[in-house]
């Protein structure tokens, strides 16, 4: 449990910290993406004998780049490349596990998250990509903002658009490898998505909106693990669930406060 | 540049998009700490104009200088502010107080720097001052009303510091009492120095507040202080007019 809960409390600290970029910019399809394409990378690592959050990292960031490029180039509409890349990136990944010679490959924990049978090597991969993810995010906190912000405007005042589009889109993949194991691919998406959400209904500045969703996070995952651990649930599923009762919680405190002043 | 230099020289600029052609031929000059305003009709290629001119899109011929620079060069985009129409990109939802999408202007500034030194604390307060919203900084944007929220983007323009402020359709679905709110700041920054070049469809308002109109109609109708000098029933003429009364009206 000691294991599941450190690599749960690092997700539920980078995950808000990237979700809330991805969220602002409406890109909480790409997130999505991501986790499915980062079951083929999964695969990979299968089959190659290396570690699965790894290989998962760099089918993301290969997937992200091509996302990229072809967005700019506009030959094909947004939702069309990013539809491709999440229904081909989990169909790949289905078979490539399926071809695995070892056989008997439980899909189930890749897809929902196997917490507590997460090793100490994982959490040290999760802790190192953590702190990397962490370290860029403060250090392009500002330029990220006025990037998220408005894009136009940012780009005619000479900041770097595409690089800093593509370092987001990176630690968006960076995310979504760490959190295999404790939510799975296809849960993912929601623990970026659904803490930021929940900060964003009391309507305050970015950076409170960052702190808030970052303590519902942490909030979301202890619940869930200790939820899952007495009732015997699956883990992964009950941290969304936790973050999904937080949200209503946000709505309806935001609501009587409004109603109230 | 010398002081009294141009700091925007169009070239024989064109812009044609899917066999359309936006803009033709078209060379004009802007002059320091002038007001220049951009009219014409809808389609006439007043937003693609500025977007060339801030190095967002390439023009199909011609060329651009600003501040003796081509528009993309970091030199010429660090002394330009912008206003997009309607807010831009920014959405109602978005989780910021009208201090963080100030600050957000200083950016372009700082680059990658990622702290406030003392200077840009001081350049985002002098923003909120010159446009008399010092009581709006704490307030999320999206609880804004319309005249309010441009009034920050205006400031987030201003809190870069530039020297060239382009503004597209700033009062564009403004009551009448936020235009006059955002004329009067406009008015109080060209006295500050700052050159303004401004698309906008009040032709009424054009003859009080701008020195000269660049008419754009798919072509440069006309431009600069003598040939442009011209007040409200006249320039609403031009605006909806044919290129014969423009030509009579200049006696060409």
């Amino acid at each position: 449990m000691v294991r599941a809960f450190a690599s749960g409390l690092l997700l539920a600290l980078v995950a808000p910290t990237i979700g809330i970029f991805f969220v602002v910019r409406r890109y909480s399809a790409l997130a999505d993406t991501l986790a499915h394409i980062s079951l083929a990378g999964i695969a990979g690592g299968l089959f190659l004998g290396v570690s699965t959050v790894w290989s998962a990292l760099v089918a993301c960031i290969i997937a992200i780049l091509g996302i990229e490029r072809l967005r700019e180039a506009r030959t094909l509409s947004s939702d069309t490349v990013v539809s491709l890349f999440l229904f081909g990136g989990l169909a790949l990944g289905v078979v490539l596990i399926g071809l695995h010679p070892a056989g008997g490959v439980n899909v189930s924990n890749f897809l929902f998250g196997s917490i507590l049978t997460v090793t100490n090597a994982s959490v040290w991969n999760i802790l190192i990509i953590t702190l990397i993810a962490l370290g860029v995010t403060a250090a392009l906190w500002r330029p990220f903002f006025a990037v998220s912000l408005d894009e136009d405007v940012a780009a005619a005042g000479g900041l770097p658009v595409r690089f800093l589009n593509r370092v987001l889109a990176i630690l968006g993949a960076a995310t979504i490898a760490i959190s295999i194991d404790v939510v799975g691919v296809l849960l993912i998406g929601a623990l970026m998505v659904i803490p930021v959400l929940a900060a964003m209904q009391f309507r305050i500045g970015f950076k409170e909106t960052w702190i808030v969703s970052v303590m519902i996070s942490c909030v979301s995952v202890v619940g869930g693990l200790t939820a899952s651990f007495y009732l015997n649930l699956a883990s992964g599923a009950t941290i969304v669930l936790c973050s999904i009762a937080c949200f209503t919680a946000s709505m309806l405190v935001a609501r009587f406060s409004t109603n109230r002043s | 540049m010398q002081v009294n230099e141009p700091i925007i020289v169009a070239d024989n600029l064109s812009f044609i998009r899917n066999g359309e052609v936006l803009f033709n031929d078209f060379s004009f000059d802007v002059k320091p700490g002038s007001y220049v305003a951009v009219i014409g009709p809808n389609g006439g290629g007043k937003t693609t104009l500025m977007r060339v001119l801030l190095g967002l899109t390439k023009p199909t011929s011609g060329s651009v200088m600003i501040f003796g620079r081509p528009p993309t060069h970091p030199e010429a985009r660090r002394r330009i502010g912008y206003v997009p129409q309607r807010g831009g990109l920014i959405d109602q939802m978005f989780p910021a107080t009208a201090e963080e999408v100030v600050a957000a202007g200083r950016a372009q500034r700082d680059g990658l720097r990622n702290f406030f030194a003392k200077n840009d604390r001081h350049a985002i307060d002098d923003a909120f001052s010159v446009m008399r919203i010092e009581h709006l900084k704490y307030r999320p944007i999206g609880s804004l009303s319309g005249g309010e929220r441009q009034r920050v983007l205006l400031a987030r323009a201003l809190a870069a510091e530039p020297d060239l402020l382009v503004l597209d359709e700033p009062v564009d679905g403004l009551d009448p009492a936020s235009r006059e709110e955002f004329y009067d700041a406009l008015r109080r920054i060209n006295t500050l120095g700052k050159t303004i070049l401004f698309v906008t469809h009040d032709v009424h308002r054009i003859a009080r507040e701008a020195v000269s109109a660049i008419c754009l109609r798919h072509e440069l109708v006309c431009h600069g202080v003598k040939a442009c000098h011209i007040s409200g029933r006249r320039l609403r003429n031009i605006h909806h007019g044919t290129r014969a009364e423009l030509a009579e009206h200049h006696g060409a």
